[in-house]
């Protein structure tokens, strides 16, 4: 150990890196529940947004009927 | 310099030391060391990389072979003895650029093999012609899960820093280095750095946010628990890409790159005095063959390829003009020329310094050379900067063993020049005092005189 401690990393550097891996376990994390943040979200816009869409679609096939 | 020394730029690192023992380059490994250097070995990195041309060889040798700095070392290999020792803030910005990529090359090749570098000098980087080398084996060590780049701040003081000064700011790194041998800190850049150059991610990484954590530790108390502090191997491995992705695009401003490639291309000399001034420097070379040629005030280095063309082996050029450097540096790339062109002004050549002022060498403690070109350069000395002309004959006569002078007249074009907005307070200019000082101190071999304004070369062999 003592052979490897010459060099002072310097404390705003070993910072800076624990922020870097900081960062990159987050990454990770988000990576891992990726699937179910997804899902939340889906779960989030079909509850509130859902019912507002689908007259839309309704009219706009009916646009689309009275065009041909 | 007796026959068995220390090297003076060799001793804080307590994993071993250089020594130089009749002309032969030792490294001592001390028992602290030893097992890591040797698990490294076993890997055949060392190797591997050598055959790249990435880091420096070594066998290792008898102890005895060290001398006295062998007793107490484990083991002690032997390097190749470089010709010329030069220091990052006598190197242009691409030279710079070149030795950074190569850290990070080696560093990552390593990584991927288990084994990470203990520091990150730019000091542990010599160039071989214009090739960076990797020249610190005693850096390598067994990588261990989870740790974190210990020269990472080193890295960016001694090689970040300095070149994000020039391609974000237009300031060479050369002065400021040279009064800062330990780099540009990080602190001082980032006071430095314009508002809009801290906006992208790679300098508020390294630069802004690393200098105010540095900050924030001095008004703070630091917690112990940052020791704990690990760093993924994929981060580190990230952290040296993202690196050297960042640096690799990293340019000088103003697009002097466009101006540079043309020198790829072979120059053809235009003019009867240039070639006459070429035919003179091939015959110099030729018959002296310097293994160590030094070519002062040497500009895009035309008459250095010359030299090495006819015979010189190796050629080392100082300029003051970082931008002629540049040119220099690029051509002796792209011809593959044993060329190292410095951004030295030599009327304050690099002086020696560091601990005990002895750990940085100055120029003439690297000599004397073996020959040396000083073409179009006495009446710069002697006219733009007062030297008397003897001064400037006895300092180039002192640097090398033979060389060539050119000398310029007081009535040629580019003298009245210098002379135009001032009085001429130099009587003593003259061809026949410049011969005369000449010939006090060295053997005239051969003279010509090669324009019609009357440059003369003088070919002299010291006695």
């Amino acid at each position: 150990m003592p052979a490897y401690a010459y060099l002072d990393p310097a404390t705003g550097s070993v910072l800076l890196q624990g922020l870097l891996a900081g960062i990159a376990g987050l990454m990770v994390v988000l990576r891992l529940y990726w699937g179910q943040v997804k899902a939340f979200f889906r779960r989030l816009r079909g509850q509130t947004e859902l019912p507002a869409e689908e007259p839309k679609v309704a009219d706009r096939a009916i646009s689309e009927q009275t065009r041909q | 310099m007796s026959a068995a020394y220390r090297d003076a730029g060799s001793f804080r690192d307590p994993s071993g030391s250089v020594s130089v023992v009749n002309g032969h380059v030792y490294r001592t490994v001390m028992p602290a060391a030893a097992a890591d250097h040797d698990s490294v070995r076993r890997t055949g990195i060392l190797e591997e990389l050598a055959g790249r041309g990435w880091v420096i060889e070594e066998r290792r040798v008898d102890k005895a072979a060290a001398g006295s700095a062998g007793g107490p070392a484990s083991y002690v290999v032997e390097h190749p003895k470089l010709a010329f020792i030069s220091y990052p803030y006598e190197w242009c910005f691409h030279a710079l650029k070149d030795a950074a990529l190569l850290h990070l090359d080696v560093h990552l090749h390593c990584l991927d093999r288990g084994i990470t570098l203990c520091d990150a000098s730019a000091y542990n980087i010599q160039f071989q012609g214009p090739s960076p080398v990797f020249i610190d084996t005693l850096s390598f060590r067994p990588y261990r899960d989870g740790e974190i780049w210990v020269g990472h701040r080193q890295f960016c003081d001694q090689f970040v820093n300095p070149l994000l000064l020039r391609a974000l700011l237009g300031i060479p790194h050369n002065a400021w280095y040279r009064g800062s041998i330990e780099g540009i800190p990080v602190q001082h850049l980032a006071n430095a750095l314009p508002f809009r150059s801290k906006l992208s991610w790679n300098a508020m990484k390294h630069v802004v946010l690393q200098a105010a954590f540095e900050r924030l530790s001095t008004k703070r108390r630091v917690p112990g628990a940052m020791k704990e502090i690990r760093l993924p191997r994929s981060s580190f491995r990230a952290m040296l890409t993202g690196l050297r992705s960042w640096l690799d695009s990293l340019q000088t401003p103003n697009g002097e790159e466009t101006v540079w490639r043309r020198y790829a291309e072979d120059n053809s000399y235009r003019d009867e005095e240039a070639q006459k001034k070429a035919q003179f420097v091939s015959a110099f070379a030729g018959a002296t063959r310097p293994a160590l040629l030094w070519d002062l005030g040497c500009n895009t280095a035309e008459y250095s390829k010359v030299a090495l063309r006819a015979g010189a082996a190796l050629a080392i050029g100082f300029d003051f003009d970082a931008c002629a450097i540049e040119r220099a540096y690029a051509m002796a790339r792209a011809q593959s020329l044993n060329l190292l062109p410095l951004n030295v002004d030599i009327t304050n050549p690099s002086p020696s310094q560091g601990w005990a002022q002895h750990e940085r060498k100055g120029l003439s403690e690297r000599g004397p050379a073996d020959a040396l070109l000083a073409l179009a350069l006495v009446h710069h000395l002697a006219i733009a900067k007062n030297v008397p002309l003897s001064y400037v004959v006895d300092w180039l006569v002192g640097l090398a063993r033979s060389g060539v002078i050119e000398f310029v007249q007081k009535d040629d074009p580019m003298v009245r020049e210098l002379l135009r907005f001032r009085e001429d307070i130099f009587p003593d200019y003259s061809e026949e005092n410049f011969k005369h000082a000449l010939s006090a101190r060295a053997r005239i071999h051969k003279v010509e005189r090669i324009s019609a304004t009357g440059r003369t070369l003088y070919w002299f062999e010291r006695t």
